[in-house]
């Protein structure tokens, strides 16, 4: 098509073509979203629980190191 | 727009002057707001951290209870209030219709607040009078946001997603000393 015209190339012959271009402007949207979603989902690391609880147990307890500040955080 | 196409070899025809000064200051304005997205999300300090891990909700609850457990320093109508350490982890869950636990942090100290549901979707919604911050909060994910509280007093956290029948009465509390 755009040959005929004697300049342009491919993507000039796909302008001229508006209902390819709705298609594309669909489905390439809907393409790289979904595949970007499904990288994005599929990378997500898991949380180091262990980590995490042996953290917990092994840090010194708040209410050991500040005894004094029990009685004014019961206030309601 | 047109419902036929245009015709043939259109793109052939040279610019119009007025179109092409349109044109720049569309790219322009493109270009603008494209680079700041990244600049703000440095410069405005207020973005999410986009830190996000897969956990089990079960595990995020023990987590939770554990860390409730060893900070605890008092209790606001059976809910517990945790005095952690300046610059640790600290867990919060949705569930129930509850945030739990009331956190008690120091000013000026970065926390990392690691958020998690046991049920529904919920929606963190930190309010003050200056700001809202508004985070996602999805059974099993762990979604990590650093916080560094700059002002002292008592912050609400509402729900903003509607998650049931309670969701009016899911408020929780931040204490910034």
């Amino acid at each position: 098509m755009a040959e005929q015209q004697g300049n342009g190339g491919f993507l000039h012959s796909l302008y001229e073509n508006m209902y390819l271009l709705l298609v594309l402007g669909l489905v390439i949207p809907i393409v790289s979203y979904t595949v970007w979603g499904l990288v994005d989902f599929i990378s997500e690391p898991q949380m180091d629980v262990d980590k995490y609880m042996s953290e917990l147990k092994a840090a010194p307890a708040q209410a050991e190191a500040q005894p004094a500040a029990q009685p004014e955080q019961t206030k309601p | 727009m047109s419902i036929v196409s245009p015709e043939k070899g259109w793109y052939s025809e040279p610019l119009d002057k007025e179109e092409k000064v349109w044109v720049a200051i569309a790219l322009a304005w493109c270009l603008l707001t494209f680079f700041l997205m990244p600049v703000w999300h440095v410069v405005g300090k207020q973005n999410p951290s986009s830190e996000s891990y897969r956990v089990d909700p079960v595990k995020f609850n023990e987590i939770a209870t554990a860390f409730t457990e060893k900070y605890k320093v008092g209790e606001e109508n059976g809910i517990p209030i945790v005095h952690p350490p300046a610059g640790s982890d600290v867990f919060v869950v949705a569930g129930g219709y509850q945030w739990r636990p009331i956190l008690e942090l120091e000013k000026g100290k970065e926390y990392r607040i690691h958020l998690s549901s046991l049920d529904f979707q919920h929606g963190f919604s930190l309010v003050s009078p200056k700001f809202v911050m508004n985070y996602m909060v999805l059974p099993g994910y762990d979604y990590v946001i650093k916080v560094t509280p700059t002002e002292a007093g008592t912050y609400s956290i509402i729900c903003n997603e509607f998650c049931g029948m309670g969701h009016h009465i899911m408020i929780g509390k931040l204490i910034v000393k």
